[in-house]
Parts: C-alpha cells; sequence; structure tokens
C-alpha cells in the first residue's frame, strides 16, 4: 500500500545523483510497509476450485473434502519472471522547466525509481531513450549491474529535439522477442496519429504498455502573468501572447489532447497515467505496481 | 479665438511626458519555454501586432486624459475680440451712478463727484461729430437720461448740482437702460460705466445680456468711500454683563436685521437692528457687550454675504474701560450744593457730555462714613478741608492707599494742622508735614502769589503748555498752607514764594498728593479759571491710574483692516494698498481683461489711485463658455473611465 505522504520532489532534485533519488522516491513510498512476521508458503494461494478428472491428486485439499465430502484443488500463483522496458522520451518538451522542478528531472527520477523497482522484483529490465529517433539502448537485463547501467545512461541524457514516435515501434519490435513489459515515459506532445500507431503496434505484439505522462504545474495550469514570449521547446518558435487572454483556450487544448490520448489509450488497453511534481512520488510506481500484477 | 483664464496651469502640461516615458521604459515581456505551441489557439498569433497597437491607443487615450484635466484647470474660453485692442465704437453710453455713495470723499478729503463729472464733460466732449452717446444716471432706478441733441453741456452742469442724490444702487435697471439704449444701434458699441463698485455691481453685469459688438469699460470711481460707516463710539459702561460700548452705524441705505454684522474683536456680537426705508439713510445705535477693558476693535459689515462685502465695512477703535469713581469727603457738606466746599470739584469730576470718554462718578460722604464698605469702585479718595478724621477712618484710609488707592488732601479754613501732622502724616498719607497758613491776600494785591513752576512731563500737567501755561501762571492765590515735604515726597508745582502747590509721594501701592490750597475759591480764584476742569480731570485720571491712550489710539479712531480673504469671491483680488475699498473684479474673469491704471488723463482728473483699473470686457459669452467647461470636465471623466476599461480590457501592465 503507498503511503499517503508525498514526497517534496523539488527538494528531492536538489540531489543530484539519480540513484539516491530513486531509492529515496522507492524507499518513501513503501514506508510503513514491512515484512510479515509469520512464515507461509512460497506459491501465493489463489483460490479453490472443483476437482474435475485429470487434475492432480496432490492439489485435492483433504481438509476442506473432509468438512464438506467433495473434492477441491487449491489454485497457487506460479512465479514468473518480467521482461520491463523504460522508455524514455528525451525531446526537447521534456526539458521544460517549472518554478522549482524540470520536467527531465522528474522523468529520469521515476526511471531510476522504476529501475531500481525492477531490480528488486528480479525482473529483467532495460532503458531505451528517444526523440528524433532511438538514442540510446540498454538491453533488458535482471542482474545488479543493469541498474548501473541503466543509471548511467539516464545520466548522460541530453533532451533536444522533437518526439517522433513512428520510428520506436520498429524498435521496440525489434528488440522484444518476448511479451514484455513497456513503461512509456512521454508527454506525448507528439503526433496523436503516430502515438496511436505505436500503441496499436505494441499491444498487437502482445506486450503491455504503461504510458507516464509527466506534466509541470505551470504547463497544466498555465500560471503565467502579463505579456509572455512563448518558445517552443522542441521548434524554438517564439510567439507573444498575454498570459490572461490565452490562459483558458490553452487549458482547454490541452484537456482535449488529454483526452483524446485517453480514448486512444482505451481503445488499446494501454494504462496512460498523468502526473506532475504534486504526485510524483505515488502515481508512477502504483501504476507500475498495478501493471506488473496483472504482466504476463 | 480660445483664451486661457488660468494659463499657468497650461505648464502641467509638462505632466504629459510621464505616460511617455512609462511607454518607452515599460516592462519587458518575460520569455517562457513551453512544451509546445500546439496547444495555443491559432487567433492569438497576430497577438502581438494587436498589442503594439492596443499600447498606443492607450498612450493617445492617456495624453489626451492629462491634456483635457490641464485644459479643465485652465478654464479655456472662446474670446470673441481681444482686449485690449483698438475698438472703434459706433455709438457710446455712458453709465452714471448717481446713488448716495458718490457723495463720498476720498482719503484726502477730495469729492468724486465734481471729478467724475468733469470725466464725463471732457468724454463727451472728446467724442466725435456724428457719433451717437447717451449718458445715462442711475441710482434706484434710471434717474435722467441725457443724449446727444440736448443741450448737454448744461444738462451736466445741472447734475453736478443736482446729483448724487438718495438712494441705493440697482445695476440691473441700469444695464437694462444700456440694453435699450443699443437696441437700436448698429456697429460696434461702447459703454462707459461710472460707478463706485458698491454693491454687486459687476454680478448684475454677468446677469445682463449685451449684444455682441458691445465694449464695456468699467471706470471706478471709489477711493475709499463705503457704504456704512461707523459713526461714533460711546463711552463704555459698566453693566450687569460687564463693560460694553455703544456704537453708532450709519447705513446710507435700506437694511435688514441680518444685513448689518458687527464684530468685536472678529467675534461676532448679536445686534438688534431696526429697519429703515429703503434708501434712506439711517443711524443704528447698538449697544456692544465688550466684557473686558481694554482697547477693541469694532467692525461693522453690511451684507457680508455680499461679494463686495470688503466695500461695505468700517472698522474703529473702542477703548472700553469700566467706570470708576472719585469719592469726595467733605467735613461740612450743606444742603445748598451752590455754597459747598465741593461744588467745584464735583462740577470738575462729573461727567458733562453723554458719550464723551470722560466715564468717572463722584460721591461725596462725611468723614464719619469713610468705610470700606463705602468705597466700591473708587480709585480716588479726596480729603476737602477735613478738620479730622475718625481713627477707624484713618485705619480704612491707610489700608486703601496701600492696596492701590489715591488719597487727595486739599487744605483749608478747617483743617486741623496737628492732627494732620500727628495722624496722617505720621502714617505716611501726607506727602508734608502742614506749618501754616499765610494771611490771606486780596486779589490785585501785590501779595498775592502765583504757581510758577511745575513739571511739564507730568502727567497731570503736561497738558498746560503755550497760552494754557501763561494762564495757569496768572491765576492768584490768596492763601496757602505752607508746608515742609518729606524727603521721598516729589513737589509737582510750586509757588513763586518757593512753596510747594503740589507735593505728592508713594505709599504701598497707592499715591498720596497734597494740595496746599482750597478746592474752592475761598483761598484761591483758581476753580473759576478755564484750566481747572482738564487740571482736575487730568489729575484724577493720573491718580487713578487710568492707562493714558493718547500716544497708543485715540477713541473712536478709524483703523483700517484689510479685508479677509472670504470677504471676497474667489477671483476678486483685493489690493492691499488701498483700504477696505478697493476692489478689483470682474463678472466673469474670462470674459475680460484687466489693464493696470487708468488713463493718465482720467486718473489725473478723477484723483483716484494709482492702482486703479480699467476693465476691458467683451460680449458675454458665459453660457458658452460655461459649457466648454462642463464639456471639458465631462470629457476628463469620460476618458478616465475609458482608460480605466481599455486598460483592464487589455490587461496593459
Amino acid at each position: 500500500m503507498a503511503t499517503t505522504a508525498h514526497l517534496n520532489f523539488a527538494a528531492l532534485a536538489r540531489i543530484s545523483d539519480v540513484g539516491l533519488r530513486a531509492h529515496i522516491m522507492v524507499h518513501s513510498y513503501f514506508a510503513g510497509m514491512h515484512p510479515s512476521p509469520r512464515y507461509g508458503r512460497n506459491a501465493e494461494f489463489a483460490s479453490y476450485a472443483a476437482y474435475r478428472p485429470g487434475d492432480d491428486l496432490r492439489d485435492i485439499d483433504w481438509r476442506a473434502w473432509a468438512r464438506s465430502d467433495e473434492y477441491f484443488i487449491k489454485r497457487y500463483d506460479a512465479d514468473c519472471t518480467l521482461n520491463s522496458y523504460i522508455v524514455l522520451d528525451i525531446s526537447g518538451s521534456m526539458c521544460h522547466a517549472g518554478e522549482n522542478t524540470v520536467k527531465m528531472c522528474m522523468s529520469v527520477t521515476v526511471s531510476a525509481a522504476l529501475a531500481l523497482l525492477m531490480l528488486r522484483q528480479h525482473d529483467a529490465f532495460g532503458l531505451l531513450t528517444f526523440a528524433n529517433d532511438i538514442v540510446c539502448d540498454v538491453p533488458p537485463r535482471a542482474h545488479e549491474r543493469q541498474f548501473t547501467r541503466v543509471l548511467a545512461a539516464l545520466a548522460s541524457a541530453q533532451t533536444g529535439g522533437a518526439s517522433r514516435f513512428a520510428p520506436l515501434g520498429p524498435a521496440l519490435e525489434q528488440r522484444l522477442k518476448r511479451k514484455s513489459l513497456i513503461v512509456l515515459i512521454s508527454d506525448l506532445t507528439g503526433d496523436c496519429a503516430e502515438i496511436e500507431e505505436l500503441f496499436e503496434r505494441v499491444r498487437f505484439y502482445g506486450h503491455e504498455l504503461l504510458c507516464l505522462r509527466p506534466l509541470a504545474v505551470e504547463e497544466v495550469q498555465f500560471s503565467y502573468h502579463g505579456r509572455v514570449v512563448l518558445v517552443d521547446a522542441e521548434t524554438g518558435e517564439r510567439q507573444m501572447v498575454h498570459a490572461r487572454e490565452v490562459r483558458a483556450a490553452y487549458q482547454e487544448n490541452l484537456r482535449a489532447h488529454g483526452e483524446q490520448l485517453l480514448r486512444c489509450a482505451a481503445r488499446h488497453a494501454v494504462d496512460l497515467e498523468t502526473f506532475t511534481a504534486h504526485d510524483v512520488s505515488i502515481k508512477p510506481l502504483a501504476a507500475y505496481l498495478v501493471k506488473r500484477k496483472m504482466a504476463p | 479665438m480660445i483664451g486661457w483664464l488660468y494659463p499657468a496651469f497650461l505648464s502641467a502640461l509638462a505632466a504629459l511626458a510621464v505616460p511617455v516615458i512609462l511607454h518607452l521604459i515599460k516592462r519587458r515581456p518575460t520569455v517562457v519555454m513551453v512544451p509546445s505551441l500546439r496547444f495555443v489557439p491559432r487567433g492569438f498569433r497576430a497577438y502581438q501586432r494587436r498589442l503594439r497597437l492596443h499600447e498606443y491607443l492607450l498612450l493617445a487615450l492617456r495624453l489626451l486624459l492629462l491634456a483635457a484635466l490641464v485644459a479643465a484647470f485652465a478654464h479655456p474660453f472662446v474670446r470673441t475680440r481681444m482686449a485690449g485692442t483698438a475698438w472703434q465704437a459706433d455709438s457710446t453710453v455712458i453709465l452714471l451712478d448717481v446713488s448716495l455713495s458718490m457723495q463720498a470723499r476720498g482719503p484726502d478729503g477730495a469729492a468724486v463727484w465734481p471729478a467724475v463729472m468733469r470725466d464725463v464733460r471732457a468724454r463727451v466732449q472728446a467724442l466725435p461729430a456724428g457719433h451717437a452717446w447717451r449718458v445715462v444716471a442711475y441710482a434706484d432706478g434710471v434717474c435722467a437720461t441725457l443724449q446727444a441733441t440736448d443741450n448737454w453741456q448744461r444738462v451736466l452742469h445741472e447734475w453736478e448740482t443736482s446729483f448724487p442724490t438718495y438712494g441705493g444702487t440697482d445695476y440691473n435697471a441700469a444695464w437694462r437702460a444700456a440694453r435699450d439704449a443699443l437696441a437700436d444701434q448698429h456697429g460696434n458699441s461702447h459703454v462707459v460705466w461710472y460707478t463706485d463698485l458698491q454693491k454687486s455691481a459687476l454680478a448684475a453685469l454677468a446677469a445682463q445680456q449685451l449684444p455682441s459688438t458691445c465694449h464695456v469699460e468699467i471706470v471706478p470711481c471709489t477711493p475709499g468711500a463705503v457704504n456704512q460707516r461707523i459713526a461714533f463710539v460711546d463711552a463704555a459702561r459698566v453693566t450687569d454683563l460687564g463693560v460694553t460700548a455703544r456704537v453708532a452705524c450709519v447705513v446710507s441705505g435700506g437694511v435688514n436685521e441680518n444685513d448689518l454684522q458687527v464684530y468685536v474683536d472678529d467675534l461676532r456680537v448679536p445686534t438688534r437692528v431696526e429697519q429703515c426705508a429703503p434708501g434712506m439713510a439711517g443711524t443704528h445705535v447698538l449697544t456692544l457687550p465688550v466684557m473686558r477693558s481694554g482697547v477693541h476693535v469694532v467692525r461693522a459689515i453690511l451684507r457680508a454675504d455680499d461679494a463686495y462685502a470688503a466695500d461695505n465695512q468700517d472698522s474703529m477703535l473702542v477703548y472700553a474701560a469700566p467706570a470708576w469713581r472719585v469719592l469726595l469727603v467733605s467735613s461740612t457738606p450743606i444742603s445748598n450744593t451752590l455754597k459747598a466746599k465741593t461744588l467745584y470739584i464735583e462740577t470738575a469730576v462729573q461727567q458733562l457730555v453723554p458719550g464723551s470718554e470722560w466715564h468717572a462718578t463722584h460721591a461725596t460722604i462725611k468723614p464719619e462714613q469713610l468705610a470700606k464698605q463705602n468705597l466700591r469702585a473708587t480709585r480716588v479718595i479726596v480729603l476737602v478741608d477735613v478738620a479730622r478724621l475718625p481713627d477707624d477712618a484713618v485705619r480704612v484710609l491707610a489700608d486703601f492707599v496701600r492696596a492701590g488707592g489715591s488719597l487727595l488732601v486739599f487744605c483749608g479754613e478747617h483743617t486741623d494742622i496737628a492732627w494732620h501732622n500727628a495722624t496722617l502724616a505720621r502714617r505716611g498719607l501726607l506727602p508734608a508735614q502742614l506749618i501754616y497758613a499765610t494771611a490771606r491776600a486780596r486779589a490785585g494785591n501785590y501779595t498775592c502769589i502765583g504757581i510758577e513752576q511745575w513739571h511739564t512731563n507730568h502727567p497731570a500737567l503736561r497738558w498746560c503748555t503755550g497760552a494754557a501755561a501763561d494762564d495757569l501762571r496768572a491765576v492768584p492765590f490768596y492763601r496757602v498752607m505752607r508746608t515742609l515735604p518729606a524727603t521721598n515726597a516729589e513737589i509737582i508745582a510750586t509757588f513763586d514764594n518757593g512753596d510747594a502747590y503740589l507735593a505728592a509721594a508713594r505709599l504701598g501701592s497707592g499715591t498720596v498728593a497734597l494740595m496746599t490750597c482750597t478746592a474752592d475759591r475761598e483761598w484761591t480764584a483758581f476753580p473759576r479759571s478755564r484750566l481747572y476742569l482738564p487740571f482736575m480731570r487730568e489729575m484724577m485720571r493720573w491718580l487713578a491710574q487710568e492707562p493714558d491712550m493718547a500716544d497708543a489710539v485715540r477713541t473712536a479712531q478709524i483703523v483700517v483692516r484689510d479685508a479677509r480673504a472670504e470677504q471676497v469671491r474667489p477671483g476678486i483680488v483685493l489690493r492691499s494698498t488701498v483700504p477696505l475699498a478697493a476692489i478689483k473684479n470682474v463678472p466673469d474673469a474670462r470674459e475680460c481683461a484687466c489693464e493696470q491704471g487708468l488713463p493718465s488723463a482720467a486718473q489725473a482728473k478723477l484723483g483716484v489711485r494709482d492702482d486703479a483699473f480699467v476693465v476691458s470686457t467683451t460680449t458675454r459669452r458665459e453660457g458658452k463658455n460655461d459649457c466648454i467647461e462642463s464639456w471639458l470636465i465631462a470629457a476628463v471623466f469620460l476618458l478616465a473611465a475609458l482608460e480605466g476599461l481599455y486598460a483592464n480590457a487589455v490587461s496593459y501592465v
């Protein structure tokens, strides 16, 4: 269960070490959770099922037979390893700087935290960064050194360029040979058609896709005042506006874009979670854990 | 043509630089990096161009607002004709004020009216042949009219003697007459207005409509005359409420109860004034509670709410003091006052003329009646040939003198020399020891003595100079009491034989004085002299320690007080060099231009002050000018509202 105590990401962002930030985020998320003092079975009990011929006699619950004079077999959750891929958008739009936080810093920290979580789950995890094209690729592995590799890749990530999702689908298809969990961390400001094509392609090959969409608070609220010159982080285009006049239209467009993304994700059974600096310590990890439980 | 009533306000146009500077140094816009401009509405792409337009519009609006505000303060007006420019008139109307106030004389005593008539005659004579002119004499109404066809020299000569007349001033009637006279005239016209500017003269001008081609020249004829004057100030008297003074105000016109306001030391006192007939001069005697002794300024204002109240006021100095008493003590008061020893001195100290400045009273008592309860308001006790006093009376007398009172002792037949020396002189109540009375000499005999020397600076005798001094030296004295003055005594007057006539000494806070002769004509002819009354009065005034006001103020002296600012309406400039009557005013200053100084010829003839003025005014355009001002004020409010709404709309910072 996630803790209700939110982590102050503005304070966390002052720590330059990505690994330390990830540790703090994961530990703060699991704060209050502790292992049970009682011993139990290795395999988690899942449910009862009526005995049918052909079932293994070892699975029959003789206690239940003694009580009800009927045969029931016990079902257990089988342990399995998960192949996970963290896909991080490092396009120019991700370098949006808010009052205290940078969107890219938030995304890198979430990526590192997810990597740490996957390491603790003994899952194989990798990292793929992209902007116009694939920039960096750390193939999934399930050992301790993989986390160090991922951290090094995250630390060396440089934002720039426009985010293009079209080449991302074939790249993932080429790299993932088995069903995997793909965690896409991007603000999804690109073309919706490309994004939907990516969703469709990933889901077509049976992968689970979790989209984490970081947004800056100023970006959501458009909390600027007076005359401002807006600069497109990806194209460098400039436009002078008056904040109060365009605020409502901007927020409406942003909300419509988010709804379009949600509809697109729902059509392809993709989980889409938007988070800001206020809930960065809870939402991404919770979404991952839920998705991890449903992952193949 | 646009003129400015207060052009100094136009210097505030420099404030227009403020919004321009703010526009130039305004804050630069903030640069913000956003993920994508795709969320910014397309319709705002041209915002920068529109914003620049908004800035210029807002700047222009603000400049316009400031300019309108400054213009409203500067009071623009439409000047139909430049004042001071040459004015060729085709017809002339001379309005001549013949009201009672035109009888006034200037500070130098010169009458105004003859000078006015000479100026009118010269002006008429200077008019070119064929020039249409008319002279209208007015007071309460139009009194007489003189036209070019009349024998104007004879008529003006008659007017010089028959006018001014009793009556007030009705300027409306005068201006109606001027308007009627100009009604059938074509071309430019000239109105010359001779008036002493009493009452709301120019306000009446503002209420009249004259042709647009009319040029008005006002010739003020008021070298300090006022409609209302304080005639006299009576002596102050002690009443139950304190000290009061009686003031008489002469009003040349009708006056209502509320018209006359009287102030004592700038405090208005309630007055009740009987209404007199309009147009008739009336005298109103007021009793003013002064409440304390001293010099007070009494100021009477007629119609204080009048814009020209400064011209209708007069001020006087009033010396108000409580009355005091001279107590005469005589051993032989008899019923026949003509034979009393106190007859002459009583006559000297009594108030002969009601309302005079001498406000001392007197009483005569016997020596045994000299007690403390009888000394109320008494400042001087006079022993008139008293033989001796009871012991209690001596003690009362000593306490009285030590407390500040004065004692004057007259010698005579009945004076007990031994008792005086043993009692009064020993207690210090006599400034000299009495020795003996000399033998009587007959009048005209060489043995008669006279006063030879006296202190010319002494308050009791310093009035006695010139012929009065010679008369005093000629007064014969048949008998005198020879004395031996005390060491602290001052010999004020001596006879020609060296004996003292008047000696005085201080005792405590009071003064004791000794006259070595009788108070009546038994030993001397002095009481029958014309010098006796002023001598005794000044003697009593000195003994009573009454402050000498001769050098400071004179009762009923007219004082000049500058009119206060609130007594003149805004726009009126009161000349401080001319007392009370100098008015520089125009009905609507925006319509007029004032030129300092009269034409030298007219000034010389009128004998008026140097800072008199001529008002040149164009036709009244008050309605239109008020309209301009109203529109400007409305524009200021409208622009301010527009600026607020527009700045709020574009959120310009």
